[in-house]
């Protein structure tokens, strides 16, 4: 089994998780390109 | 912006105690005294290149001084501040005018004007001090104030509510009436008061030390319960400072203030809650028309603002919570035997509701509930990264983005309500939905663009300038949830330029493009919607609701997206309204790509089936084929329709690899995330940041493999590309996929996951090498 970089949140509340973000103080990454700097948009223009 | 008021609060520290400079001053500002003051205002921030400047339009009652004072005023500060500064305009105001004047809430939303609204509570304690100045009661006009500037096409400029604290009214009743209303933010004021004039401490029939701590503590522990959504400044202030980040009000820290008044005949003066020291507390000798504000920040008086703890008594500064507490509000601390070098007359109010919230901060060890990560099975990693991924493999990348889809949401929560942007009647939807119907709203969670207006919004609440309209959206979403999962519930949408989209179910239109309120209503799946009684002047609308259209293939439906809001993130020019004409044929192509993927190229299909949602039709080229994904929208691909079903089927196919990879990317890294530089691709003139080349050559290894099978299948089809012609894409691409893997593997910037993933491609299209014919 591999570990990802997505906390498990099955179960629970979107309340109850930005309850938790408060309560923590954090703004946990988001995990997706614009953490790296680039947002790179994967887009097909074939001229063939 | 005016000097009297419309109603009569008994507590008003400007004309209540003993401060009556008042009754010397011009009633409004003249349009001389505006432009003077935007003037300076401009001239400050230019000179300190400020990034921002807040204004608070104050009174008096603001609104007295009348609309065209108050859009000359926006529109001055606009113009002398730009463009290097962002102007942050708000307007404190009893609320009695906005009740019943639809145009003058029109015009502060159409100026960027934020509102913050007077109200003590329930009409109880609202009436005990807020009274009209023949002593009847406000309360009914700053609820209808409150519900204007609160309905969602205001709302945008609705800060909230001020309320002042009495000892005689129950806490518990007065927040929850204020909750109730809806507000995106609440303060609780302490009472203006000094050593010369002390506060209430009367309980019943007993005098207690401190019992707006008392007061304030019961809200905080019934907030607390309530999950601390609606912010509340005080709290959130001694909560951020225990954190060390800072007070949120000059009431408390230690932060220098940086607030100075301008009166309605120029006059520069300190903070005006100094009025209630004694007589010309606040008077600096200064005005606009003669002194810079710089001239007032070295007067004396802003001076003694600005020397941290070194400026407080001994009994502060030996004080555990001075940090947090600052010695609470200047004027509260002023007596006639030692000026301002007191404590605050409510220091034992303030060191016991610190003390208890620091308790309750503490409580809670940071992290400590901080969820596991989501396990992902090798065998999924292994199937998606040789190229495909069977049914398991991508329902496991879906509940990952649940996952993480969810937590956008959750931290948007917490943005709106760290920024003044909560709603109630939103976020008490969301978790009925949520409770009521958990599937449908799991659903909801995993449509592609929930994602991309999430992530907008997030940004949209930056600190700097808020768009709470974006948070309107997740309205629709919830009635789709509630439509989906059988919940029945009313709420209100606001319906801009034109139309309202509710996700995954539709779009009703309106001819107008301005904004409108609907009431919408869900019974048993049904959702019906009509006009509210407020849009009385767009009485000749017409509502007409458009399903959203659907492709059918044998075993495969997806939506043809053509109305979704945040559908047009694929790079490309989106199609607007797709006519029936144009559905059909898609659906036709739709039908024969779809049989061509089950029946050539098996190996893709039962990833597409279960993962593949949305196209969007994006607008055609003469010369291109166009087809994108965008990197946040899972399951959606846009696409300009092709002319034939063997040409969708091939961008069906690149374009889905994209969607998988872009979602393990989400679950791993993949490639060094601080390699930054940019590559050479074959099939790009520009260089492309390594993400962009790993994209591409997943994807293409696909594409070689379709036009592989073409060459390898006997007729070639449509009669549109001749077995030669596929012969030479196939070539084409192949060539250029193991060059890439190349460049991939020689970056040494690839995790043991990129490279077992680039190797799998590679040994995959390499194999093909072999084959005879090549």
């Amino acid at each position: 089994m591999l570990t990802t970089k997505v906390a498990d949140l099955h179960g629970v509340t979107v309340r109850d998780r930005a309850a938790e973000l408060m309560r923590t103080g954090s703004d946990v990454r988001r995990p997706d390109a614009e953490d790296r700097g680039q947002v790179p948009v994967a887009a097909f223009n074939a001229s063939l | 912006m005016h000097s009297r008021c419309d109603i009569a609060c008994t507590y008003c520290y400007v004309y209540e105690h003993v401060d009556q400079s008042w009754r010397s001053r011009p009633l409004s500002l003249t349009d001389d005294t505006i432009d003077r003051i935007a003037w300076r205002i401009g001239e400050h921030a230019h000179a300190h290149r400020l990034d921002s400047v807040r204004v608070v339009l104050h009174g008096g009652e603001p609104l007295l001084a009348g609309r065209a004072r108050i859009s000359r005023m926006a529109s001055r500060l606009r113009s002398e501040l730009a463009p290097s500064t962002t102007l942050d305009l708000r307007l404190q105001t009893n609320g009695v005018l906005l009740a019943d004047d639809e145009a003058l809430c029109r015009l502060l939303v159409d100026e960027g004007i934020t509102v913050g609204i007077s109200l003590d509570g329930d009409r109880v304690a609202n009436d005990r001090h807020r009274l009209s100045r023949s002593g009847s009661s406000t309360f009914d006009q700053v609820i209808r104030a409150a519900k204007r500037m609160g309905a969602p096409r205001n709302r945008t400029s609705f800060a909230g509510f001020l309320c002042t604290i009495d000892l005689d009214n129950d806490p518990v009743a007065a927040y929850e009436a204020l909750v109730d209303l809806d507000p995106p933010r609440i303060d609780f004021l302490l009472p203006h008061a000094t050593w010369e004039n002390p506060p209430p401490r009367q309980v019943g029939l007993d005098v207690v030390p401190a019992p707006y701590a008392d007061w304030l503590i019961r809200v905080f522990e019934r907030w607390t319960r309530d999950g601390a959504s609606t912010p509340i400044r005080v709290f959130d202030s001694i909560k951020s400072a225990l954190a060390g980040r800072g007070s949120l009000t000059e009431a408390l820290g230690t932060e220098p203030s940086d607030l100075a008044v301008v009166e309605t005949d120029g006059t520069i003066e300190q903070a005006d809650s100094l009025k209630i020291a004694y007589d010309g507390a606040p008077a600096t000798g200064l005005d606009v028309f003669s002194h810079s504000f710089d001239e007032a920040y070295a007067h004396e008086g802003f001076a003694a603002r600005r020397v941290d703890q070194d400026g407080l008594c001994t009994t502060c500064r030996q004080c555990p919570v001075v940090e947090v507490c600052g010695g609470g509000l200047y004027a509260h601390r002023y007596s006639s035997a030692n000026g301002f070098d007191n404590p605050s007359v409510h220091c034992a109010d303030l060191l016991k509701l610190i003390t208890h919230v620091d308790a309750s901060v503490r409580e809670v060890v940071p992290g400590t509930t901080e969820p596991k990560p989501h396990g992902f099975q090798l065998s999924h990693f292994e199937a998606i990264a040789a190229g495909f991924g069977g049914e398991e493999a991508i329902l496991a990348l879906r509940e990952t983005a649940e996952s993480g889809n969810l937590n956008v949401l959750a931290m948007l929560l917490k943005k709106a309500r760290d920024v003044g942007a909560y709603s109630r009647v939103t976020w008490d939807a969301v978790d009925e939905v949520e409770a009521r119907a958990p599937d449908a709203f799991k659903s909801l969670l995993t449509h592609p663009y929930v994602r991309v207006w999430a992530d907008r919004a997030l940004d949209g609440l930056g600190s700097d300038s808020v768009d709470s309209s974006a948070l309107d959206h997740l309205r629709a979403i919830a009635v789709a949830a509630a439509a989906r999962g059988g919940v029945n519930f009313e709420l209100n949408l606001a319906a801009r330029g034109g139309s309202l989209c509710i996700p995954t179910l539709g779009t009703y239109s309106l001819n107008t493009k301005s904004i409108a309120e609907l009431a919408l209503r869900v019974d048993s799946g049904i959702i019906t919607a009509n006009l509210t009684s407020d849009e009385g002047d767009a009485g000749g609308d017409q509502l007409t609701w458009r399903p959203r259209r659907i492709l059918e293939g044998d075993g495969l439906t997806v939506a043809l997206e053509d109305t979704d809001p945040y559908r047009d993130c694929h790079q490309w020019p989106i199609e607007p309204l797709v006519s029936d004409q144009e559905a059909a044929a898609w659906q036709r192509l739709f039908h024969q790509a779809w049989q061509i993927i089950e029946r050539d190229h098996t190996d893709y299909a039962p990833a597409m089936r279960v993962g593949l949602s949305t196209i969007v039709p994006l607008t055609r080229s003469a010369t291109h084929q166009r087809s994108a994904t965008a990197r946040k929208a899972f399951g959606s691909v846009g696409i300009a329709r092709p002319d034939t079903a063997d040409e969708l089927a091939l961008l069906l196919i690149h374009e889905f690899q994209h969607v998988k990879l872009g979602a393990l990317l989400d679950l791993f890294d993949l490639f060094d995330p601080s390699d930054t530089r940019l590559y050479d691709v074959s099939w790009r003139d520009d260089k492309r940041p390594l993400e962009a080349l790993l994209q591409g050559t997943y994807a293409h290894a696909a594409v070689t493999d379709v036009w592989r099978a073409r060459l390898l299948r006997d007729e070639p089809p449509d009669g549109s590309v001749s077995a030669r012609t596929a012969g030479e894409h196939y070539v084409f691409w192949r060539d250029r996929t193991l060059q890439a893997v190349d460049v991939l593997i020689g970056s040494k910037s690839l995790t043991p996951l990129g490279e077992r993933l680039v190797e799998l491609t590679g040994e995959r299209v390499s194999r093909w090498l072999d084959e005879p014919g090549d």
